[in-house]
């Protein structure tokens, strides 16, 4: 028996000792490193990261050993907000919830760490790196345990910043530079939704004369809040729209998934723990811990679902075309995603958590196995240019196929249950066109997966024989890591063993005490032929899935020449498909706002030089700020934003220059005229 | 006995032209100058309303006032002659080397 | 006509005596030494601040607080507002003492006199953060202009310097006799300068009086907007903020900032504050252009002084937006985000300070690329001052923000608060090109070698730390602002 009360005064360590060896690592590591070589680094970082790791084991097997309606941890360190009787504590609540995600966030985290060890041996950026890696942890954790919204939003800040640093860690390129700049400003659009989300939240309490932000009291007050409006709509309704708007930036769905695929400029080990396994399920994670707003809205739930339906198929069929090996994995990252929105969206949040854990350990094994491909190849990252890797690579090839037979949903490997689940949950909800759709998912994403096994590791080698000569096994502080996410990948799953098979679902008994429950639309069905419908569902998806890959291997591995003379004969839409297809809505977004907004502003230019240089200088003034603001969205929401914003901030600096010219006496004048203007609006206020 | 009115009126009108002279005129001294009368103008309004209210202390206030123009014309021909010094102009349209 | 009773509280003078007399004498002493030993000025008009911070902070003083004001006649009142504003206004001024030398020696400039300056400054601002009469609020606002048009244009040899003087020193002498004539106005509607007085004839409701004070308020609020850098009264700040020498410029923005909301605050809030409709909408209409106008603006800026001069018209709208609210909420948001704004503003005027060079004064976005490679500590300071500007948590700025947004809801101004959230998230974007520039551009050119001085280091710490400290338990601060902002109605 472990002591709750120590192990609640040993939570703040879960977070901090990350936060102590990212400073350790910004401003000592690099010295210590000069005379004690890379063990000064990572041995620190490492540590730093098994210490959480530890008191989240202390504190997860407390948990167990507490009876289940009093499962919770809390630390309250100090009071951060306090005005009037609305007070905010930092205060850190470890719950079953927290406690997958502290789980699998430091346990992940600590294999990445690992894993980079050998992927980074050679970058000059290596404390930096490591630095980076722990604060990124520190904010995951954060936002992970904290027990208020603004405490979670500090979090939700602190990945997006250390995400926008470690994609791009390498910023001497300017792609990468620009990649992690689409990524943060793309997030800072879904923040806006968090920010808002906070507001209404704030606001209902407030009305209800108990303002709070917290979650546990929340909870509690959201009957109350059900008949409550904001602008006309409940507040559950406004509230879990804004969160899940937040929730598509940080997470990857449809409008906001575009920053994710360019995000794979960034290291390897990054795109795995940040980009794969970590904090894309940072909005799964939000609307699980809100999950009581969901419940109550259920038009805002189906929403969800189809959003998410949408993008997981979407992404599904432009991962079918990638030819660089990260950016299949990175669609595919997208298109899982869905799959756990859409668990969340027809009300089982659990099922949505057991894919986000599965989910973390088969994509950061992909990611990892990719990594170690890449390495191999010298920094390769097309698959038309490898083949064959499985002589030379033999761990590697032997877990990637477990990450992917996992992603491609065989059976009883991890993956296959957690998707299991949430088809049958959208199933058993009554959503058949979101069912199609996700069974047809499940058919392309089996599909994928195994074209790109077949394409990298089978065949023979198409690189060339430099670098076939080249090619070698990776490191020990690699593989190992590879092994230890395979064989996770292989356990895993079994947590949720499916009731079918006579096993008890411990990961929705251990979890779903912490989230809400839909309330049963439907009728009660029989228990017998609810299990009978379930083992039918099942065997329809193995059915699916083994018709993907079969179909995949068919193409691609028994005989090539099918899928060339497959894209010969339909030269057009293969284009499109493997061309402009991917960056559709990028495409969209720069047709419907960044043209029509460049061409008002260039409008507005010749009308501002033409026309209103003889008025006063209020009207151009405000032209300039409408020519200006358009600019800014141009900038935020758009691919090419340089080139554009370059060309742009000139032309605004010469309408700019018009007013603000330097002469004191159109300084005088504007100064009378705007005395003139609150003159006259002091008269019409009366 | 004149009307307050017109004592205001009359204060209203140097108040304009000291503005158009400081919005018109380019040389610093002069712009300087119409401030004064802009300052003259409320002086005059001061006085005219303490007479109406048969009330001492808006004429002391002009004294304040004037106290302060003073202060003024001190620091800003210090300011003008540097200018000056600086650049052998004191019109200011040529001062114009910070804008944007 | 009965007047309330007239306290003569000699207590009340003290701060204004202290720094006016300590002024003096400062003035005199570098006279003596004929201005050779700069440092001994500096080192005596700190002292002279010093000397009034303690007055104010010193538990064997008799207390000034909300419940418990002292007044000087009905002139001046030592009450929470005034001590608060005045505090804020002695720190910067003891930052502005700790940057000046070694910037006017890099420059070199000989004179000793700008020490003096920044006391008369200070207890001009003292005057207007106390001043309860509209007349000796305008005596405070001459005292501190003059001493301030003098600071700008402090380098006579240099072009930027004296135009930036001359422009600031017209705009500023027609903004006061703006102001000046609607102080007439007042004295016509009301029969007295006296706040409580124009209060309580404004209660009257009499048509000639409330007719009279609107014309007044007008003029007063362009007057006012003036100092603030209120847009559309902005333009001479970018000009006289680039001008200016960079401490000179950290002064203006924090401390005349701050000293001319206390004066916005003590005439709408005091003289209006039963009148709210007559001014709330042209307050809102004027934060929502300043904040609007001020970030586009800034996003432009290549120049780093233009670009935070761009950011503190900005930082006005925000102010303007708290002032807008009304209610305690909106003044304590007000003075809070003051004290956050300097710490955060006053640290990177300093880092600038301590980068520039000779000549090169203007530093502009070029030259700080890969700051980081050379002086990680200054590039973390400016970092962090930078993100306060921004608003990230945990930083004294965030919180500023908040409250200011808080404010703003409260008061059910909903277009505001939305406007401070876009245009906060705006902002991130020229503030984090400077943070993106240090860290992540290879350095473009050779800097100086030689290090920060004792002040200008001791003046980037203590904002840094701020910054933290405020940002991490704001209640610290707060309490204070909250107390302060009770007096008002």
């Amino acid at each position: 028996m472990i002591d709750p009360h120590t192990i609640g005064s040993l939570l703040c360590l879960i977070p901090l000792a990350p936060l102590l060896g990212a400073t350790y690592n910004a401003f000592i590591g690099r010295r210590v490193a000069k005379s004690m070589g890379h063990l000064a680094v990572h041995g620190v970082a490492c540590a730093a990261v098994a210490v959480s790791l530890l008191v989240s084991v202390a504190g997860f097997a407390c948990l167990v050993s507490m009876p289940v309606e009093a499962r919770e941890l809390r630390q309250t360190l100090f009071s951060w907000i306090h005005v009037g009787s609305f007070d905010v504590p930092i205060e850190l609540v470890f719950d079953p919830l927290s406690a997958v995600m502290c789980l699998v966030v430091t346990g992940i985290g600590l294999l990445i760490h690992v894993y980079s060890i050998g992927y980074m041996h050679d970058d000059p950026g290596y404390p930096r790196f490591f630095c980076y890696l722990n604060l990124f942890l520190f904010a995951m954790l954060t936002l992970v345990l904290g027990g208020s919204l603004p405490l979670v939003f500090i979090g939700w800040e602190g990945v997006g910043l250390c995400s926008f640093l470690l994609i791009g860690f390498w910023f001497a390129e300017s792609k990468n530079a620009a990649a992690a700049t689409k990524a943060f400003l793309v997030n800072r659009v879904g923040d806006l939704g968090f920010l808002a989300g906070m507001v209404v939240v704030f606001s209902a309490t407030l009305r209800i004369g108990s303002p709070t932000l917290s979650f546990s009291v929340l909870r509690d007050l959201a009957p109350r809040l059900q008949d409550a409006s904001f602008l006309g709509a409940a507040v559950p309704v406004v509230a879990a729209a804004c969160f899940f708007f937040a929730a598509t930036g940080k997470s990857a769905q449809i409008p906001l998934f575009v920053w994710l695929p360019d995000a794979m400029a960034g290291p390897t080990p990054v795109s795995a723990l940040i980009h794969a396994a970590t904090m894309v399920t940072a909005g799964v994670y939000l609307l699980c811990r809100t999950s009581f707003l969901y419940v109550m809205a259920p038009d805002v739930g189906a929403v969800v679902a189809l959003v998410a339906g949408l993008t997981a198929c979407f992404a599904a069929t432009v991962a079918l075309f990638q030819h660089d090996i990260k950016k299949v994995l990175a669609y595919s990252t997208v298109s899982q995603l869905g799959y756990m929105f859409l668990g969340c969206g027809v009300g089982a949040f659990g099922a949505g958590l057991f894919h986000v854990v599965t989910h973390a350990f088969f994509k950061a094994l992909l990611f990892l196995g990719a990594g170690s491909v890449i390495h191999a190849m010298g920094g390769e990252q097309d698959v038309r240019q490898m083949g064959g890797l499985r002589k030379a690579l033999p761990v590697t090839t032997a877990t990637f196929l477990v990450g992917i037979l996992s992603l491609g949903g065989f059976p009883l490997l991890a993956g296959f249950f957690s998707k299991d689940v949430v088809l049958w949950r959208v199933l058993a909800s009554g959503h058949g066109f979101l069912y199609g759709l996700a069974l047809l998912t499940s058919a392309l994403t089996a599909f994928y997966s195994i074209r790109l096994a077949v394409l990298t590791f089978g065949g023979a080698f198409r690189g060339g024989h430099e670098r076939e000569h080249h090619l070698h096994e990776s490191p020990r502080s690699m593989t190992v890591p590879l092994v230890l996410l395979a064989v996770g990948c292989i356990v895993v799953g079994w947590l949720a063993g499916p009731t079918w098979l006579g096993l008890i679902d411990r990961f929705a008994a251990w979890v779903e005490p912490a989230l809400a429950v839909m309330p049963q639309v439907h009728e009660h069905v029989d228990a017998e032929v609810e299990e009978r419908a379930e083992i039918v569902a099942t065997c329809v998806a193995v059915v699916v899935g083994l018709a993907g890959m079969g179909g995949a291997w068919v193409m691609f591995g028994w005989a090539p020449g099918v899928a060339r003379a497959l894209a010969d004969r339909l030269p057009v839409l293969h284009g499109y498909l493997a061309g402009r297809y991917r960056s559709v809505f990028d495409d969209v977004y720069d047709r419907c706002i960044v043209r029509p907004l460049l061409a008002a502003t260039r409008a507005l230019a010749t009308f501002d030089q033409k026309v209103v240089d003889g008025l006063v200088n209020g009207a151009a003034a405000l032209i300039r700020l409408l020519s200006r603001s358009s600019g800014w969205f141009d900038g935020t929401l758009v691919d090419g934003f340089f080139q554009r914003c370059a060309d742009l901030a000139r032309a605004l600096g010469r309408a700019m220059a018009s007013v603000q010219n330097g002469r004191i006496q159109s300084y005088l004048m504007t100064l009378g005229w705007a005395l003139a203007v609150v003159l006259l609006l002091l008269e019409f206020v009366r | 006995m004149i009307p307050l009115a017109h004592y205001i009126g009359l204060s209203a009108m140097l108040f304009a032209i000291g503005a158009a002279g400081v919005l018109v005129r380019r040389n610093a001294l002069i712009v300087f100058m119409s401030v004064e009368l802009m300052l003259n103008a409320s002086h005059l309004g001061l006085v005219a309303f303490s007479r109406f209210r048969e009330a001492l202390d808006g004429q002391v206030l002009v004294f304040f006032g004037m106290t302060v123009a003073a202060a003024e014309v001190a620091v800003g021909l210090a300011i003008i002659i540097a200018v000056f010094r600086s650049r052998k102009t004191v019109n200011i349209d040529e001062l114009r080397s910070l804008n944007g | 006509m009965h007047f309330p009773p007239v306290q003569f509280d000699w207590i009340a003078a003290v701060p204004m005596t202290l720094l006016s007399v300590g002024g003096l004498g400062v003035l005199l002493l570098d006279a003596k030494g004929k201005g050779r030993n700069p440092l001994v000025s500096a080192g005596a008009a700190a002292a002279v601040l010093v000397a009034t911070l303690l007055w104010f902070v010193h538990p064997l003083v008799p207390h000034a607080t909300a419940a418990d004001a002292r007044s000087f006649t009905s002139m001046l009142t030592v009450d929470g507002l005034g001590v608060f504003v005045t505090v804020v206004c002695i720190l910067t001024g003891l930052g502005t003492l700790a940057l000046a030398p070694s910037y006017m020696a890099r420059e070199g400039v000989k004179a000793g006199e700008i020490y003096p300056l920044v006391v008369f400054a200070v207890a001009g601002m003292s005057v207007l953060a106390m001043g309860t009469d509209l007349m000796v609020l305008f005596l405070g606002l001459e005292i501190m202009s003059l001493a301030v048009y003098v600071l700008a244009g402090y380098q006579r040899t240099v072009d930027g310097s004296v135009e930036a003087a001359l422009k600031y020193f017209l705009l500023g002498a027609f903004a006061s006799a703006i102001f000046l004539y609607g102080i007439t106005f007042m004295y016509g509607a009301a029969g007295s300068v006296r706040l409580d007085l124009v209060a309580r004839a404004l209660a009257s409701d009499n048509p000639n009086t409330v007719r009279l004070a609107q014309i007044g308020l007008a003029l007063l609020l362009a007057g006012l907007g003036f100092k603030i850098a209120a847009v559309p009264f902005h333009l001479w700040t970018p000009d006289v903020y680039q001008g200016a020498p960079t401490p000179v410029t950290a002064f203006m923005s924090s401390a005349v900032k701050a000293a001319a909301f206390a004066l916005a605050l003590r005439i709408l809030r005091v003289g209006f504050g039963a009148h709210p409709m007559l001014w709330t909408e042209a307050v809102k209409w004027l934060a929502i252009a300043t904040m609007v106008v001020g970030n586009l603006a800034a996003l432009v800026q290549r120049d780093l002084k233009r670009m935070l001069a761009y950011s503190s018209i900005a930082h006005s709208g925000y102010l303007l937006a708290g002032v807008a609210a009304g209610h305690p909420a909106g003044t304590s948001a007000v003075l809070f985000y003051l004290a956050a704004y300097l710490a955060g503003n006053l640290g990177a005027f300093a880092v600038l300070v301590a980068i520039g060079e000779k000549g090169d004064r203007n530093l502009n976005l070029d030259d700080i690329a890969g700051l980081y490679k050379t002086h990680p500590g200054l590039a973390f300071a400016l970092s962090a001052c930078l993100l306060s500007l921004a608003g990230i948590p945990p930083t004294a700025g965030f919180f500023g923000k908040f409250l200011v947004f808080n404010a703003a809801v409260k008061a059910h101004m909903i277009g505001p608060a939305v406007l401070i959230a876009l245009t906060s998230a705006l902002s991130l974007g020229y503030y984090l090109t400077v943070i993106v520039k240090m860290y992540m551009a290879e350095p473009a050119r050779e800097y100086i070698t030689e290090p920060p001085t004792v002040g200008v280091r001791l003046v980037v710490v203590a904002s840094v730390a701020s910054v933290f400290v405020l940002g991490i338990l704001p209640s610290l601060v707060q309490g204070l602002a909250e107390q302060a902002a009770i007096p008002l109605p």
